[in-house]
Order: C-alpha cells, then structure tokens, then sequence
C-alpha cells in the first residue's frame, strides 16, 4: 500500500463518515412518542458515521505525512484487462442474464464464454471444446444438484 | 461430567445412520477441496454451503457446515506443502515447513504430520467444546445489555487488531461492517434507515448474500488477478502417519491445541492467528529453533494443530454468546439462525443436547478428514492441477445461484455483486474482511444493547466500567488496542 492510497482512502472514508453523520442527524427523533436521544433511529448510525470520520482523518493524516517523507510512489493497479474481462463477463451474467432468460442458457452461454475467454493456453480447437463442455456440464450439474437434490429454487 | 457423557452419547447415535454419515464424509470431502484450492476459503466454502442446505434439516445442514469448516482448515496444508500456496489463509504458517520438508523429499510424510495434527488439534478443541461451553454458558446468564455491548465492540476491535497488517484499516473495516447492519428498519420504530425508498433493501443487507461476495466474488477477483502459475507437483513419500512423530512431540501437540482452542474463544481472531501462534509457542519452547522454517516437523506440527483446535474454539463464543470466534464461525452462527437454533447464553438451559449434537458433528468430521489424509491423497492433489479458468466460472455461477436461493430475490444477486466488488476495492488496498464480516454479524447486537443500557442507565456511563465483567472487557479491549500501538511504535523505532 501507498501513501498515496492511504491518502486518497483516508479522504473516502472521512466524507463517508460525514455523509452517514449528516443522514443521521436528518433521521426522525420521534420526540413526540417520547424517544429519548439514545432511543432516536440516527443515534447509532451517528457514532458509527463519527468513527469513520475520526478513523479516516487518521489514515489520512498517517498517508499525508508518509508522503511528505517517501514522496508519493504509485500503488499496483487496481484494474487491469484480466479483471476488466471478467467484471465484464460475471456482471453481465449476474446482472443482466439471470433472471432474464432461461438459467440454464444463461449458466452456459457464461461459463463458456469465461473459459474461452482465459483458457486461453490452450490450442483455438480444444479451447473451444472444453468451453462448451464446462459450459454444457457446469449447467446440467447446477440444475441437477440444486433444484433435484437440495429443493432450491433456481433463479 | 456424566450427564454430558449421556448427551454426547444420544448425539453419536442420533447421526450414526448411513444418511448422516454419507452427508458428513460428502461434506468433510468438499471442505477439504475447497480448502486445498488456493483463492478458496473456509469462509466463502461455508457461505456456498448454507445457501445449498437451506432446504435441509437443520442437524444435517450443520452437520455438512462443520464438516465442511473442518475439512477447508484441514484442506488448506495440501497446497501449502505441494506448492508454498497456503490453500487457506490458516494454513500460510505450513508453507514454512511443510514445503520445506516437501522440498526435502518428504512431502508425503508432512501430509502424514498435518494429518496427525489437525485430528488431534481437532480433538483437543471438542474435549474443550464439550467440557467449557456449559461453564461459558453459566457465566453467560450473567451478561446484561452493557456486558453484550462491551462483547460486540471487543470482538470487532480484536478482528481488527490482530487480523491483516494494519490495525487502523482493519478498525475502519469493522465500523464500517457495524455501519452495514444498521440499514434497513431500524428495531425500535421500524423506521427505514439508508434504504432511499428502496423496499428490498428496507428490509436489510441479508448476511448471507454479503458473505459471499466479501468472500466468494471478491476472492475470484482476486485470484484472476494474476495468471496461473504452471502446477508442478514432485513425487512423494508415504503420507501415513508414524506413531512416533506423535508420542515425540507430544508436548507440541498439546500445547498447540490449548492455544489453538483458547485463540478460537476469543471473539473474531480466527484460524490464522491460532496457527502463527501455536508456531511461535513451539518455536520458543523448541530445542532447534534454527530448524524453523528449514522443515521442522515441530513447527509443522504445530501449525496443523493449532488451526485445526482454533475450529471447536471459535463455535464455544458461537454457542455460548452468539458472537463468533472466527470468520467462518460467523457464517456458521448466520446459519444457525436460519435453520431456527438460537446460540446465546440459553442455549444450555433450552437446547443443552445441541452443544453435544455439534461436538459429535465435529467426530464425524474429524474422522472425515482422517479417512482422506490417509486414503486419498495422491486422487484429491489432482485437484491442484484444474484451471483456473474452469474452476472460477463454476465458483461464480455457485456465488450466484447461493445468493438467490436463499430468499429467491434478484436483489440478494445484486447484493452479493456490491460486497464483491466493494470487498475486491478494500483487499487491494489492505484492508482485512474479518472485522467487515464481524462487524455486519455485531452489529444488531452492539445496536440494541448500546441503546437498552443507556435507557437503562438514563445516559449514565458508569455502569459501562463498574460492572465487573463491563469492566474486565473495556480494560481487554483498551489493552489489545495499547498493546497493538506499542508494538508497532516500537517497530517503527527499530526500523
């Protein structure tokens, strides 16, 4: 970790705290039930907002101070095109798929396409077959396992 | 002593049918894969677990959680020895010695010592369950509202302290875990907290669902970060135990398991500070520390026991307390609310035949594991060698259908995909999921028992720090976090 980051995350976390401390306060008191401070929906939720605040200036404090010593080195990348790909490839199955078409299609059209996608060691034809394969065994498994087995409902 | 004998006895016979047993062999078997994957943990393995047995009875349910907790502990030495990847994060202070032993020649007989070690550490840890559980209940009955909220805030504070490398990180992932479990409706008005007029998520972030993406989608991402290294496994010896390597270290052994089960106690610690700490406990007491880290069987065995025994541990604080030991001891409390068994300080005077019910859970497992380690092992490495682009779709596709099954809601999907990617971000810049997941666990319990003490109390603080056992635990977690910030000054100093 970086101090760059330990800055940046340390800022994060500060305006969080804020923003859950500024939605804390805005919570109904029910005054008119008789709530007392410590009964008032926003009053955990408010220690919990300043924690993070205090914690967050803290860590940004700590970055900001190891900057001014180390002088701000990059962190490794957070995103590269591996973890691009598979974002891309799990939220469009997760996201858009299931629940859209039938699982069993959507559960092979992903688990083919993520293999094709990164086995990619392998020749183009025996590639491709094991893809489908996972795919079309991963799929039936699923379904098998799950809705004939275990009685869970299946998206 | 004897009416628990009795107990422990109905609970043999009770699981002693071909069904349980074929369920707990089945369980032990997919925890020991799962804990020999690297990427995989014991944690996300039970996560997926309680989603697939939400339809079970509830003693078989558990029954496949435990053998599954114990079977990844367990599972984890595998890729630690064979290729210096800790399967587990509990089984990373293997890799020192096992691998060194495997480098050596003797990988088979490292498998045998984390065989021996984990049934013993095992073993250990339920003779503890058994026999300390009715004692920590006792005293349970004695906590109030300031006793419960002190418990909470310690065990996020300990998660924090002792998991990860930066306990100021980890204390921002345990409040902000703490802030996660107040949304939704609040229990006293009902009233709708940060849900922005969305009614799923008024009713609440589900455990369940955010466990699996802190631990599954967020681990996947994570270990697709990198390509895979090419899988190289050597020859090996024979991997079954010898009796001497037991009768010799004996004391280590011991040792290990009592610190392994009093490490499991302490509410949020977790399998990989019981590991590193039986380790250096037998480094200290050891006649060839320079042996450490070179193949010492000692220090393997260590290892193996301590993480192992911290398993029985962390379900004691579960029972007792309703606050886990551990991170998959939270997944494991979560299921046992669903499945309708309330843990918590009642638990020995309501249901006494469960703490026996979940020791015999812990035999079968443990003899699941002995049965593998023993048999098959050269059939259970071939598991090391399956890519990872085969094996992380069908992980995903596994977080995916888990997350729904458990309400049959596409927002527990979208939840699982939030905490995946929220988690991922946190990891990347080094903060641990422990105390995020201690913290959304505690959270309910530090809420309504912070707010029932101060009613109680009409705003007045003291009975926080009069109260013996209020003030024993303030002066534990104002101690842990001094101790912390010492040791860490005096590193600095030394750097």
């Amino acid at each position: 970790m970086t101090a760059r980051s330990d800055l940046g995350g340390g800022v994060g976390w500060m305006v969080f705290g804020l923003v859950i401390l500024a939605a804390s306060w805005r919570m109904d008191r029910f005054e008119a039930m008789g709530a007392t401070v410590y009964t008032a929906p926003g009053f955990v939720p408010a220690i919990f907002g300043f924690s993070l605040l205090l914690l967050g200036a803290v860590l940004a404090w700590r970055g900001w101070s190891a900057q001014r010593v180390t002088g701000g080195a990059e962190s490794e990348p957070m995103l590269s095109r591996r973890i691009g790909l598979m974002l891309a490839l799990t939220l469009a199955y997760a996201a858009g798929l299931v629940g859209r078409v039938p699982f069993w299609l959507a559960t092979t059209v992903f688990v083919t396409a993520f293999t094709a996608a990164f086995a990619d060691t392998l020749p183009p034809l025996r590639r491709t077959f094991t893809a489908l394969a996972s795919g079309v065994l991963t799929s039936a498994a699923v379904l098998v396992v799950f809705e004939r087995i275990f009685l869970v409902r299946l998206p | 002593m004897f009416e628990g004998l009795i107990l422990f006895g109905q609970s043999i016979a009770r699981f002693s049918t071909p069904e349980t047993i074929f369920y707990a062999l089945l369980a032990s078997l997919v925890g020991v894969v799962i804990g020999a994957l690297p990427g995989l943990t014991a944690t996300m393995g039970l996560a997926l677990m309680t989603t697939l047995t939400i339809k079970l009875q509830p003693n078989e349910a558990l029954l496949i959680l435990i053998c599954t907790y114990v079977g990844a502990i367990y599972g984890g030495s595998r890729s630690a020895i064979l290729l210096n990847i800790p399967g587990t994060p509990a089984s990373a202070a293997s890799c020192l010695d096992g691998y060194a032993l495997a480098r050596q020649g003797l990988a088979g007989r490292a498998m045998g010592i984390a065989t021996t070690g984990s049934v013993l550490g095992t073993l250990i840890g339920m003779f503890f369950l058994a026999g300390f559980t009715p004692i920590l209940g006792n005293l349970a009955l004695k906590f109030g509202a300031y006793e419960f909220f002190w418990l909470a805030l310690f065990g996020v504070i300990i998660a924090g302290t002792l998991t990860g490398n930066d306990p100021l990180k980890g204390w921002i992932a345990g409040v902000a875990g703490l802030f996660v479990a107040t949304i939704g409706q609040e229990p006293q008005y009902a009233y709708e907290r940060f849900a922005f007029g969305m009614r799923d998520l008024a009713g609440g972030i589900q455990l369940v669902p955010a466990l699996v993406g802190a631990f599954g989608f967020a681990e996947l991402l994570t270990a697709m970060k990198n390509r895979q290294a090419p899988v190289k496994i050597n020859p090996f010896d024979s991997v079954i135990p010898k009796l001497r390597d037991v009768t010799k270290y004996w004391r280590t052994i011991l040792r290990s398991g009592l610190i392994g089960t009093g490490v499991g106690i302490v509410p949020g610690v977790g399998e990989d500070v019981a590991a590193w700490s039986s380790y250096a406990a037998a480094k200290r007491a050891s006649k060839e520390p320079e042996l450490f880290g070179k193949g010492s069987i000692d220090g393997l065995m260590a290892a193996e026991t301590g993480d192992n025994a911290c398993v029985p541990g962390a379900v004691i604080p579960v029972l007792t307390l309703a606050v886990p030991g551990s991170a998959p001891a939270a997944v494991l409390m979560a299921a046992m609310i669903i499945h309708g068994i309330k843990p918590g300080p009642l638990i020995m005077i309501e249901n006494p035949q469960f703490v026996y019910d979940v020791v015999a859970m812990m035999l079968f497992a443990t003899i699941g594991i002995l049965i593998y380690g023993l048999t098959l092992t050269k059939l259970l490495i071939q598991v090391l060698r399956v890519p990872q682009a085969t094996i992380v779709p069908i992980i995903f596709v596994l977080c995916t259908v888990g997350s729904f099954a458990i309400a049959g809601r596409l927002f527990d999907v979208y939840v699982m995909l939030a905490f995946g990617l929220i988690g991922y971000m946190l990891r990347h810049f080094g903060y641990p999921m422990a105390p995020l997941v201690l913290g959304i666990v505690l959270g309910d319990l530090f809420e309504k028992n912070l707010r029932r003490a101060l009613v109680l109390s009409d705003g007045d603080l003291t009975p926080f720090f009069t109260r013996p056992i209020s003030a024993a635990l303030a002066v534990l977690i104002a101690g842990s976090v001094g101790w912390k910030l010492w040791t860490l000054r005096r590193k600095k100093v030394a750097s």
